[in-house]
């Protein structure tokens, strides 16, 4: 509004301007004005994609919360268990203190199966209709739906942080991790579908070998969430360990091992596990390793780990590669050929290791959700 | 700042991005000035001073129409929750060894029982052997 005015003053007092003095003016104003303000123009246009990724993950949250709700209704006998829903998915675990750190993993243990029987619990009352296998379901999808109101509100609080303070590295740092976090965010969704319909996930790879090898044997339960065969595979013994499917559950595969090679002797422990791959790397192939393949919290790796080292058995681990995305959403085909070569690879090992009338503990570790 | 939620309110963050439409708009205006002067300067001989304006108002036209283009998928990107996916049931015949896929439905599991085999009519269910996400069709170039 100034300018026009200035320029038409000035054209009055007999100056003569040209559109080229004009632009020469503006670029002049902007250079100076770019000196100024330009970092806080760069802030602003970070903050709007960290404002894009934040508004999408609100909306897949709320999307999550709207599925576990229907599927909360779906086995209800109270007519809205949103206040039930809002509770669970708030739950949180105190961990317990570190400073003398002798014992911590038994402790850790202890609180990680009460939080779960607590959910299992309040499920059993919301949801009494449920049979097993759904309500393993259901306590899945509660959370995925907590992972991602966990990841909003962090997300959030960075963005508040970052806009209150002014603080620009806390801004770039955020901007920096958006693309991972967006991954983040769009594999828990994949999960959310996988767990409310029981599509069998890429984190169920362990499982699913395991169930190759005992095929057509059947599983008997054993231990916590955990299921046990006993087969033969030319002239070698094989126990084979593996969650309890088709629900969705990990298990206590430490535990099962624990309690398994307490009671006799094996001349291997071989674990398959799937593996995030990096970058680059094609998924479904396999590699091998020396330890037991397992992840998580560690308290699993910790129990196998120690009954293996004390009866110095050896601990191998077969191993296929995927991306976090791929293992938290329904199998692929190349997954699916992955499995096959671990299966492959499995028995080859087995052949290689273990001479006839030996002894294999086998387990298949992952989530057995659509996986009998 | 201004405009800024209580630090414990639950306020949403609304997608604002005025501020942004109005320096597009600006150097639109720029350009299309630019461009002004180019045509301007054109008519005088050897001067090559137009065709940079002509060349940079050009450009800054271009750079806003694709930075409109960006802003407008990524507000269109932002109200798409992803869609569930699709998924196979592959299930094998336990008599004849007919393969057959179907769509997934609630309840199937690998190493659990599907449908009856319509090839052999075999009273035992068939073996669903996989489930597996079905491939998006590849986009096709124009």
């Amino acid at each position: 509004m100034l300018l026009p005015v200035l320029l038409a003053l000035l054209a009055q007092a007999g100056f003569s301007l040209d559109i080229g003095t004009v632009l020469n003016f503006i670029f002049l104003m902007l250079f100076l004005l770019f000196i100024v303000y330009g970092q806080r123009l760069q802030v602003y246009i970070l903050m709007k994609d960290i404002e894009f990724v934040l508004k999408r993950i609100d909306l897949m949250k709320d999307e999550s919360r709207k599925i576990s709700l229907e599927k909360l209704k779906k086995h209800s006998t109270v007519p809205d268990p949103s206040a039930a829903l809002d509770r669970i998915i708030d739950y949180v675990l105190i961990e317990p203190v570190s400073l003398d750190p002798a014992g911590v993993i038994w402790k850790l243990d202890y609180l990680l199966k009460v939080a779960e029987d607590r959910v299992k619990g309040e499920l059993k009352q919301i949801a009494p209709k449920a049979e097993d296998t759904e309500r393993e379901n259901i306590s899945n999808v509660l959370e995925v739906a907590a992972m991602l109101n966990t990841l909003y509100r962090v997300v959030r609080h960075y963005y508040i942080i970052g806009k209150k303070t002014g603080n620009q590295i806390i801004i770039i740092q955020l901007q920096a991790m958006l693309p991972d976090i967006m991954i983040q965010a769009d594999a828990l969704m994949g999960a959310l579908y996988a767990y409310t319909y029981g599509h069998p996930i890429g984190d169920g790879t362990g499982a699913l070998v395991a169930a190759n090898l005992a095929y057509p044997k059947e599983f008997k339960n054993t231990g916590r969430d955990m299921e046990i065969c006993e087969t033969e595979f030319e002239g070698r013994k094989l126990t084979i360990l593996k969650s309890r499917g088709p629900g969705a559950t990990v298990g206590y595969p430490g535990d099962s091992v624990l309690e398994t090679i307490k009671r006799r002797k094996f001349d291997l422990v071989m674990m398959i596990d799937a593996g995030l791959k990096l970058e680059g790397e094609k998924s479904g192939t396999v590699f091998e390793g020396v330890g037991a393949a397992i992840g998580g919290i560690g308290t699993e790796k910790f129990k196998i780990e120690e009954i293996v080292a004390s009866k110095k058995t050896p601990l191998y681990g077969i191993i296929v590669r995927m991306s976090m995305k791929e293992a938290l959403t329904p199998l692929t085909e190349e997954i699916l050929k992955g499995i096959e070569a671990a299966t492959t690879r499995a028995k080859e090992v087995v052949r290689e290791k273990v001479p006839e009338g030996g002894k294999v503990l086998i387990v298949g570790v992952g989530n057995t959700v659509g996986i009998r | 700042m201004r405009g800024m939620p209580e630090e414990n309110s639950n306020e949403r963050y609304d997608l604002n991005v005025s501020f942004f439409v109005f320096l597009l708009g600006f150097l639109v205006m720029i350009s299309l000035s630019l461009i002004y002067n180019g045509i301007m300067s054109l008519e005088q001989p050897y001067t090559i001073s137009g065709l940079v304006s002509l060349g940079l108002g050009a450009l800054g036209l271009l750079l806003a129409g694709y930075n409109l283009i960006k802003l407008q998928n990524r507000l269109s990107a932002v109200g798409r929750v992803p869609s569930g996916p699709v998924v196979i049931t592959r299930q094998r015949c336990r008599s004849c060894n007919n393969e057959v896929t179907r769509p997934f439905k609630e309840g199937d599991y690998i190493y659990g029982n599907g449908d009856v085999c319509t090839k052999c009519g075999n009273a035992e269910p068939m073996l669903v052997t996989s489930i597996f996400l079905q491939k998006p069709p590849k986009k096709r170039g124009p």
